[in-house]
This record gives C-alpha cells, sequence and structure tokens, in this order.
C-alpha cells in the first residue's frame, strides 16, 4: 500500500482525538451565607427609642447583639445601662415586637430568632426607664 | 503503554515492508505522534474552583502603634467561634492614661463601637479586659482621653481572640 506510512498519523490522530473528551467547565458553586448589618443610632433620654428594618432573603435564623452604648458627651466610652431590644415587623410607623429582652451591651447574641421566614423585620432599641442622658448604641443584626 | 505498543508495532510493520529502513526514519513520526497527542491535549482540567478565604481560628493579635492627641489606634479581628477575647494594653510611652476597648466595627469613634472599655495606663492587670462573644468580627484598641500629648504616645495591645 503506497499510503500505508500514514497509518502512524492517523492513529495519532485517533488516539488525541479519544483522549481529549471532558473538556465541560463548571461553573464554581457560589453559597451565601449569613449576612450582618449594623444599626447604629441615638436615643435621646427617657423613654426613647428607634428601629431599623432589615429583609431576610431565605429563610433561617437570626441573631442580634446590642454591641455599644455610649454616652454621647464621650463618644468612645461605654457604659453598661440596659435598654430594651426587640425583634418584630413593621407595622404602621413602629416595629411590633414579637419577642424581647432587656440587656446591656455584650459581645454575644442576647436575642436569637430560629427559621424565620422571609420577609421584612424589624430591630428596636428603647429605653425600659433607665436613661438619663441622651445615648448612642450600636446594634449588629445577623441573618439568612 | 497501549498506545506505544501499538506504535511500535505498526512502525515495525512498515520497517518489514521496507518502507522505512532506518531508526532515523521512524523517530520523526514518533516525534510528529506525541506533539499531536501534546498540542490537541491541555486544559483539561477547566474546572474553575472559588477562591478559599483563609481559615479563621485561634489566635493572638498584637497592635503597636502611635496614637495622636484626639485619636483612636483600633485593630479588627475575627473570632471563629464564640468564646472568650481578652485584650491587654501591654504599655504606653511616655506612660499616659488612655482608653482601653474592645467593640464592633462600625461608624463610632475610631470606627469602633465600644462594648466595653477601661481607663488604664497598661502595664500591670494586663488583661485589662475580657469579655464573652459570639463569632463574628470585632475590634479593639485605644482611643484619647484627652491626655495624649502633642507628641503623641506609642501603645502595644494584645488582643488573645477564639
Amino acid at each position: 500500500m503506497r499510503h500505508a506510512f500514514l497509518r502512524p498519523i492517523v492513529l495519532a490522530l485517533a488516539l488525541a482525538m479519544t483522549a481529549c473528551g471532558n473538556d465541560t467547565s463548571t461553573t464554581p458553586t457560589t453559597t451565601t451565607g449569613p449576612t450582618s448589618e449594623i444599626f447604629e443610632g441615638q436615643l435621646q433620654g427617657p423613654g426613647g427609642s428607634q428601629f431599623f428594618s432589615f429583609t431576610v432573603g431565605t429563610a433561617g435564623n437570626a441573631s442580634i447583639t446590642l454591641a455599644s452604648v455610649t454616652t454621647a458627651a464621650t463618644p468612645g466610652t461605654s457604659i453598661n445601662v440596659p435598654l430594651g431590644l426587640g425583634l418584630g415587623q413593621p407595622l404602621g410607623t413602629d416595629c411590633n415586637l414579637t419577642q424581647q429582652t432587656t440587656t446591656g451591651p455584650g459581645l454575644a447574641p442576647q436575642l436569637t430568632a430560629s427559621n424565620l421566614s422571609p420577609a421584612i423585620y424589624c430591630v428596636k432599641v428603647f429605653d425600659v426607664g433607665n436613661l438619663a442622658v441622651p445615648v448612642n448604641f450600636a446594634v449588629r443584626i445577623t441573618h439568612t | 503503554m497501549r498506545f506505544i505498543l501499538q506504535f511500535q508495532k505498526v512502525s515495525q510493520g512498515f520497517h518489514n515492508k521496507g518502507f522505512f529502513t532506518g531508526r532515523m526514519t521512524r523517530l520523526p513520526l514518533l516525534g510528529l505522534a506525541i506533539a499531536l497527542l501534546c498540542t490537541a491535549c491541555g486544559n483539561d482540567t477547566s474546572t474553575p474552583t472559588a477562591p478559599t478565604p483563609p481559615p479563621a481560628g485561634p489566635g493572638t493579635e498584637t497592635m503597636n502603634a502611635v496614637m495622636a492627641p484626639g485619636g483612636t489606634a483600633v485593630r479588627t479581628f475575627t473570632a471563629s467561634a464564640a468564646g472568650t477575647v481578652t485584650v491587654a494594653l501591654n504599655g504606653t510611652s511616655p506612660t499616659t492614661v488612655v482608653g482601653l476597648g474592645i467593640g464592633i466595627p462600625g461608624g463610632a469613634f475610631g470606627g469602633c463601637d465600644m462594648t466595653a472599655t477601661v481607663n488604664t495606663s497598661g502595664g500591670p492587670g494586663a488583661p485589662q479586659i475580657t469579655a464573652p462573644v459570639g463569632a463574628g468580627d470585632f475590634c479593639a484598641g485605644t482611643f484619647d482621653l484627652g491626655t495624649v500629648a502633642s507628641g503623641g504616645v506609642v501603645v502595644s495591645v494584645t488582643i488573645v481572640h477564639p
């Protein structure tokens, strides 16, 4: 056969074609974890309150930490004044609380909620009768 | 391996038939076959992988900084799990009473919303702050109480976290 010398080339090509396959690329999987939001504000004094709304995108847990209470007069210096801390859902111009506690500032969550359905929720910070002067506060909300 | 054996067999067959009578004439064909294989195959592993963040874990953070009058020196850190954090002001130079605190990163004074603070010049009694924390991001550091001179003060802070 005159063209017999082509056989090894054909063989190599065939091997090359069969050896290569599965070039399929895979899209990287992205997992979204809980997100944290910071709610900072000021209570003006006795009877003061503020609330902050946030959206739970997927069903899951939420934790709320009243992390900081400082006097407006000495920024940076913490004071251990117990405040009301609540979780609920916006209703009209207020936050309709479904659970609440009274707590001083800390770095571990003081309120937790399990299996929240996707919806809009709110966290409220309010005076429970301890405030004599304006205070600044910061709350960390971790949710899905 | 199977390919090599097959290729040798084919080459041997050609040799017997007289198409290629020398070792030198077979080498270019072998080289061509290998080159074809090499160029045809490549990038078979095109699976992209998401970048892996460095694992968070227990640790000790040390900060040495010069704090200006009216200023702050704050460092952020991540607690990988619930546990206890200690914050120590090892010392100040020149010796100055400053505010030492721990909190969460935020928009307050120095970018750190303080949870617990003490006034100290450091040294004996360290760590001056011990606080239980949940997992998450936190900050700790010093702030001027109005006591820092115009040349500033060197502060040395050590944070131990889960």
